[in-house]
């Protein structure tokens, strides 16, 4: 049996590149997936607490959170799709009207 | 045992990183599945079968395809061509891989010379009769609202993906929108 | 569940189902109404906030207690945070009526979504578990990202949208991750389970990871320094009327989930010792920069923008403070700053005209000439945020600053009443040039909409009321926060 905090750590290294992923790439969509990876890395924290504290309560709440990441993609996905109706690119260096 | 977790677990990490780095939108989705995938075993391992079902039908499933539709959509072979990398990047990527040093030596440290009670990992968890049984007991205001929350994106996504149904002009002065007693508000007298 | 604990909860919970009603009512409402007929959904919005404002006066004064097994508290600190949400909501109700239809947008969907999020407040400010306090976030992230993108055909709403949701996304990544991790540490995410064990156990390096991960998530949601950097742009291109709203809600709902969990759950010595030196750094850089950055901008709204992160910075001074005084006198500062920043925003409104673009410093030249009820009112509302007597602001930063020195940070105190005096450059400037400049030859004479008259009435009145009698809301502010520092 492989001992919980490892997966632990593997959920970290996950969070983290999501979280890289998020702040230095340019396309939307990529920026998206990897908001969905942090998501996955805090799911596997939950599910690999929920073995150590032997407690539902953990799974249940990743049940949740599947719910929440799914909306967020729905949304996040909606205002992609209207961003590229209007300007017809998904890089968000088109994206700088605000730079002053 | 450890060969799968060591399986699950590179093949899984590598792919997410793939999926930050890939240039080209559709290959860093099909890493996203596999890490997904990867996940998925994991929760297996952990004996999360529910969750993993879950995870799969959800995730490779459901999210998988909103992002493949989006790329059909949206995707341009031109997009490989841009910048893919913000200005600050390097400071991004110190930043964040403090963060990451700071995450990872917190839960080492927290788990040094902790050792989990042996019968305890082996136990099925999370059976759907007991997932159910708390949905609806300790956690029903929180699936109420994240019924809420699926409500309030819905309704969003509709707004703002829909056709324009309203006509292109604008509406002139007499805007047929407002209550007789009502007079905008930059209307000049 | 059993059935009779169900009914309680949702009696317990009935400021909310109100709202709730109200959003679902006034989305399908929207479906059946002739375009003449639309104010319907703005008098439909403005009734079901009203009941849910009756509903949580009468739950004032009652003992604390959680329902829905512990997932929801029925407290002081949620009656009063259920009802300045609803208040926020309904003024942004009555501000936004001739926005949306200036800018052609449908307002079932605007009105639903911003019920929806006004939901989310409400869950947030009574949330007594941090599993509920996520969803509620959640809950009001999703719909305040739509409204910033709401019109549709303008570039920057949509990237304002963009931003708020990928940085709102990535920050409630952290929240999560911080919940994850207290879970692990407590095996439990109820505040008051958590608060429990807490003190039993002590600090453990495991509990710590989770305190800054939640530190870290809720500092974005705040926009405190340096987590603040969505904030200006997210802020100029939303729809002005929806920047209105959130400047109030999503800030006031960041200071109730900052209040739960650090002074509730992780209120005690052994922890506050570790959050609270991390708070006072934060707070006076949220100071010092908002404040700075706000002197050098060149449009108004991006000047409030700013002056939004330096007061979410004046409300941490009192979150540093750590005691009863400092607890009752963010919920005042919240109160005041909503009058104000909702007022101050109506007049941007206002002052743009269609398609919401005049927003540059200039365009305010000679207001005072062209509009003087106006005018004087952007000029009370500039005076207030500034901080002058005898306005909202004067007594919001009083009673704030008084807490710090009470727990002894004299050096915070000192920064914020600086800082105060040197917002005074920015906030002036707007007030010289609406009467010290000569109006544009084509400036015209604004005539108001009955609600947007109503919304200046009811701010300009909140902000003189606050400002001249502040004892009776802060006497009920102390009171809703007294069970958190019990002795």
């Amino acid at each position: 049996m492989i001992p919980v905090p490892y997966y632990l750590v593997i959920s970290a290294v996950l969070f983290i590149t999501g979280a890289i992923g998020v702040l230095i790439r340019r396309n939307a969509l990529i920026m998206l997936m990897s908001l969905e990876l942090m998501l996955n890395a805090v799911n596997l924290s939950f599910v690999a607490y929920a073995r150590m504290l032997n407690d539902t309560g953990g799974h249940v709440i990743v049940f949740l959170n599947i719910a929440v990441a799914a909306a967020e993609a729905v949304v996040g996905l909606a205002i992609l799709l209207t961003i590229f109706r209007n300007r017809e690119t998904v890089n968000i260096d088109h994206l700088n009207l605000m730079r002053h | 045992m450890v060969f799968f977790f060591l399986l699950f677990a590179i093949v899984g990490l590598a792919s997410a990183v793939m999926v930050v780095t890939r240039k080209n939108v559709m290959h860093a989705a099909l890493f996203l599945l596999l890490t997904f995938a990867c996940v998925g075993a994991t929760y297996v391992m952990l004996r999360a079968e529910v969750l993993a079902a879950v995870q799969v039908l959800v995730y490779a499933g459901a999210v998988m395809v909103l992002f493949l539709f989006a790329i059909l959509l949206v995707n341009m072979p031109e997009a490989v061509r841009l910048r893919q990398w913000t200005r600050q990047s390097t400071v991004a990527v110190v930043l964040a891989g403090l963060t990451g040093l700071w995450l990872i030596i917190a839960t080492v440290r927290a788990f040094t010379g902790f050792a989990a009670p042996p019968e305890a990992a082996t136990q099925p968890l999370g059976t759907p009769r007991a997932i159910g049984e708390a949905l609806f007991s300790d956690y029903v205001l929180p699936f109420e609202i994240a019924s809420l929350i699926l409500l309030a994106a819905m309704v969003g996504a509709i707004v703002l993906a829909r056709e324009t149904a309203r006509e292109e002009e604008r509406p002139d002065e007499a805007l047929t929108d407002l209550p007789p007693d009502t007079q905008e508000d930059q209307q000049p007298v | 569940m059993e059935v009779p604990a169900l009914l309680e909860g949702t009696a317990a919970l009935l400021p909310h189902v109100a709202v709730l009603v109200t959003g679902l009512v006034v989305l399908v409402l929207d479906l059946f109404l002739p375009p003449r007929g639309r104010w319907a959904t703005e008098a439909t919005s403005l009734v079901g906030l009203a009941l849910a404002f009756a509903c949580a006066l009468c739950q004032a004064g009652g003992e604390p207690r959680t329902v829905f097994m512990g997932m929801a508290a029925v407290d002081g600190l949620g009656t009063f945070f259920n009802a300045v949400f609803v208040l926020i909501a309904a003024l942004t109700v009555l501000l936004s009526a001739p926005y949306v239809r200036r800018e052609n947008i449908r307002p079932g969907e605007y009105y639903a979504l911003m019920l929806f999020a006004t939901l989310g407040f409400m869950f947030v400010g009574s949330s007594s578990d941090l599993v509920m306090m996520f969803l509620a976030i959640e809950t009001f992230s999703m719909a305040t990202y739509i409204l910033a993108g709401l019109l549709r055909d303008t570039p920057r709403s949509l990237e304002s949208a963009f931003k708020y949701f990928m940085l709102g996304s990535f920050s409630s990544a952290f929240f999560l991750y911080g919940i994850a991790t207290v879970y692990g540490a407590l095996g439990t995410t109820n505040l008051v389970a958590l608060s429990q064990a807490m003190s039993a156990e002590g600090t453990s390096p495991l509990l710590l990871m989770g305190m800054g991960l939640l530190i870290v998530g809720l500092g974005f949601k705040v926009a405190v320094v340096p987590f603040h950097m969505w904030a200006p742009d997210v802020y100029e291109g939303a729809p002005t009327a929806v920047t209105a709203f959130m400047t109030a809600g999503p800030k006031a709902a960041a200071f109730a989930a900052l209040l739960r969990v650090f002074a509730q759950g992780f209120g005690a010595p052994a922890f506050s010792e570790e959050w609270v030196p991390i708070f006072a750094v934060l707070a006076a850089l949220t100071m010092l920069l908002g404040n700075i950055v706000a002197i050098v901008q060149q449009s108004v709204k991006r000047m409030l923008a700013y002056s939004s992160i330096a007061h979410a910075g004046y409300a941490f001074v009192a979150l540093v403070a750590h005691n009863a005084a400092g607890a009752g006198s963010i919920l005042y500062y919240l109160v005041a700053y909503a009058f104000m920043s909702l007022g101050a925003f109506t007049v941007l409104m206002i002052v743009a005209r269609r398609d919401d673009q005049r927003h540059a410093f200039d365009d305010y030249a000679g207001l005072g000439v062209t509009n003087p009820a106006l005018a004087a009112i952007m000029s009370l509302f500039m005076f207030a945020l500034a901080g002058f007597p005898p306005t909202a602001g004067f007594a919001g930063k009083f009673y704030v600053f008084s807490a710090a020195a009470q727990s002894g940070y004299y050096v915070l105190a000192v920064i914020g009443v600086l800082t105060s005096v040197m917002s005074v450059v920015y906030y002036a400037r707007v007030v010289i040039l609406m009467y010290m400049h000569e109006p544009d030859a084509d400036a015209p004479r604004i005539r108001l909409a009955p609600t947007s008259m109503a919304a200046l009435g009811v701010t300009v009145f909140g902000v003189l009321y606050l400002g001249i009698f502040p004892g009776g809301v802060m006497h009920l502010a102390a009171r809703s926060v007294a069970f958190l520092f019990p002795g």
